[in-house]
């Protein structure tokens, strides 16, 4: 046996008051009805003008804020605790449309896919 | 350095009653040169005379002191405050690797050793000390000379990065005199083994809120409790809880509600009557679906930390220093749709922006933001349209101004009517290119945007996008314990549940030294964080609206439609 009983117990108490004072946390449920999500991290883009008066300067830089904004922050994912980021596609291009009626044509964004899912190791039962 | 001039109060008396009535004339008519003892100037002046100086590199003259880095370069000391380092609680800072000490009273005139006496091991507080090296107490004297020559009383020269200040007997003596009043003496609220909290509830608000509110700070404060009941019945908890947070973990909290009432400019009187009975060290949180500015003056000038009141409006100031805002509230959203809009504003060619708005506090801020935000990046002014609270406002109507304007882009600041209103813009080909609402402002009613308007329709939104959020459901579950969370407003659960984690998290940091202004310095010194709600919480010294960004969304399409964000964390 690696610990004794007490050393499990010290171990035990250890970790709740390790953890900062206000957020000693109750056995935690991880929400399962979340279920799987997708998630996107954008590694290049580019605009495809509507029509030739479209500016494509501007069109590229729409194009730059509409895709980065698709990326998921992981930290989003990190943070909260019993989640992970699997990659299930690479450089996948997906095309979006700018929905601007002041400048026509729609973007191309680059990107690697991932699901976002509980983490198996992490799941309460699997870490008793 | 002239150590005679400590001894100096024999002056003549009347050459100390002229500098005095020259003081209190015209405290710019000082110079280095005068020869008045600054211990005949009162502890205000003092602290006046004291703080321009360590706050703003100002001697009492009104001069910029004189400061040398690196030896012999001269620098002005404006650029170099002792603020800038020692922060305003003269508690020091730890930035990278440097290491700036406690410039306090309390710390200077006492021996430096290489631990923290109670709390030898307790990491997070010894770890300060290990890496400062061991000093004898310091003097009138020894202090002087370490501000003039950067030489301590071992002989050890300070970091080049703190700069030799030419300062002269008499400024030195304020500024000595100063330093001695920094964080002197506990804070009111805090005893050796309690610290007092409060909040303050406005009456009238919804009640499912300011449970919301109090329910994350009570269970912080129960939960720190129950350590503190646990440590006085077990002893290997209390060694424990000592571990981890020094003489904190007996120490018991206690949260009072102060409920106040009637017209605003009423509170005030409220809130000195519940203060003078019950002095706190700090209001944890708070609520009003009003104004929160009458308890943002109280905190102001009764130097009380309030962090995170749960408000639609905070006071904006770049200078006030004890109310710890969440954001700057729903006015955000106007600074971040004029940030979005100008980046795009060279499509807009000589075509108008038009702003409507309804002329209630929430119109009025989000325009406000806009208008402020708009106008500073050089654009000509919205065309701006208001609307009566309660005044009726029709699709027909939207679409005469839309004629009448021909806008680039349309603001409208309202709550869900605005839906209608906008739907009878739908197929008109001389429509805005860009029509922008308050998610906020439309609440719920933004999952019933119907399906024609999402292309058309963005929204201000200044939260994690909700199916990102639901991963930090458990985080926000914990402060229920058990109850169904249906019951209470997510949002302001989030919100508060912020308020006492980051209080936990400084309380921690603060080495069990609980001045009030070191504990809004602590905050100043977090790194940025993820809590739940907010994609990015930030802080930094004197910095107060913590959630800096916002995002532009849409309403995706389908069924179940998930928000689609337009931008990134667009940050202020």
């Amino acid at each position: 046996m690696l610990f004794s009983r007490i050393q499990i117990f010290m171990l035990g108490l250890m970790t709740i008051t390790l953890v900062p004072l206000t957020t000693l946390a109750l056995e935690p449920q991880l929400p399962t009805d979340a279920g799987e999500q997708q998630a996107w991290i954008v590694n290049d883009y580019r605009y495809e003008q509507g029509s030739p008066q479209d500016d494509p300067d501007m069109g590229l830089y729409l194009c730059g804020t509409r895709c980065n904004a698709m990326t998921s922050d992981y930290r989003n994912v990190i943070d909260p605790g019993g989640w992970e980021l699997i990659r299930v596609a690479e450089n996948k291009e997906l095309i979006v449309e700018l929905n601007n009626k002041l400048i026509g044509g729609h973007c191309i964004c680059i990107a690697d896919e991932y699901i976002v899912k509980v983490s198996e190791f992490n799941r309460p039962e699997k870490s008793n | 350095m002239n150590n005679a001039y400590f001894t100096k109060t024999g002056r003549k008396s009347v050459l100390t009653i002229i500098c005095l009535t020259v003081c209190l004339l015209n405290l710019s008519l000082f110079t280095t040169t005068a020869t008045a003892s600054g211990k005949d100037l009162s502890a205000q002046e003092i602290k006046h005379l004291g703080e321009k100086m360590y706050r703003e590199g100002l001697l009492p003259s009104g001069e910029p002191i004189k400061a040398f880095v690196t030896g012999d370069v001269p620098v002005d000391g404006t650029s170099f405050t002792c603020i800038s380092c020692h922060l305003r609680s003269g508690m020091g800072s730890i930035e990278g690797e440097v290491i700036t000490p406690p410039t306090n009273g309390n710390t200077l005139y006492k021996q430096r050793k290489p631990y923290i006496e109670g709390s030898v091991f307790v990491p997070i507080i010894h770890n300060y000390a290990v890496y400062l090296p061991e000093r004898p107490a310091y003097t009138d004297e020894t202090l002087a000379s370490l501000l003039v020559t950067g030489y301590d009383p071992t002989g050890r020269s300070v970091l080049d990065a703190m700069p030799r200040y030419e300062i002269a007997d008499r400024d030195m003596e304020i500024m000595i005199a100063y330093l001695k009043t920094l964080s002197d003496k506990p804070a009111p609220g805090v005893t050796k083994d309690h610290i007092k909290f409060a909040t303050v509830i406005v009456e009238g608000t919804d009640p499912v809120a300011v449970e919301s509110m109090v329910i994350p700070l009570q269970y912080s404060v129960n939960r720190k409790n129950s350590l503190a009941v646990a440590s006085k019945n077990n002893d290997r908890v209390a060694r424990m809880g000592y571990n981890m947070l020094g003489d904190l973990h007996s120490m018991t909290f206690s949260l009072k509600r102060w409920v106040i009432s009637g017209p605003p400019e009423t509170w005030r009187e409220q809130l000195e009557k519940y203060y003078k009975e019950d002095p706190v060290y700090a209001l944890l949180g708070g609520i009003s679906e009003g104004t929160w500015e009458p308890v943002h003056r109280f905190c102001e000038e009764n130097e009380i930390p309030n962090l995170f009141p749960i408000v639609d409006n905070p006071v904006i100031s770049d200078t006030d220093w004890y109310t710890q805002y969440l954001s700057r509230g729903i006015r955000q959203e106007g600074e971040t749709a004029a940030r979005y809009l100008s980046s795009m504003a060279d499509l807009f060619s000589d075509r108008k922006v038009v702003q409507i708005y309804r002329e209630t506090t929430r119109g009025q801020a989000l325009a406000d933001g806009f208008r402020t935000t708009w106008n500073s990046r050089g654009h000509a002014p919205a065309v701006e349209i208001t609307l009566k609270e309660n005044e009726p406002f029709s699709g027909l109507q939207l679409q005469q101004i839309v004629a009448r304007h021909k806008p680039a882009a349309l603001l409208i600041w309202d709550d869900d009517k605005l839906l209608g209103n906008v739907a009878s813009l739908v197929g008109l080909s001389t429509g805005p290119g860009v029509i922008i609402a308050s998610g906020v402002w439309l609440g719920e009613a933004i999952w019933t945007i119907p399906e024609e308007l999402r292309g058309m329709l963005q929204l201000t939104y200044p939260y994690r996008m909700p199916h990102e959020e639901i991963r930090f459901d458990i985080t926000a579950r914990k402060v229920l314990e058990g109850k169904p969370i249906e019951d209470f407003d997510p949002i302001i659960l989030r919100q508060s549940f912020i308020a006492q984690e980051v209080l936990g998290k400084a309380l921690m940091e603060m080495r069990i030294e609980y001045y009030r202004d070191f504990l809004l310095d602590t905050i100043g010194m977090f790194d940025d964080s993820y809590p739940p709600l907010y994609e990015r919480i930030s802080f930094g010294p004197g910095q107060r609206y913590a959630s800096k960004g916002c995002y532009i969304v849409q309403l995706g399409k389908g069924k179940n439609p998930q928000l689609e964000k337009l931008t990134e964390w667009v940050v202020r």
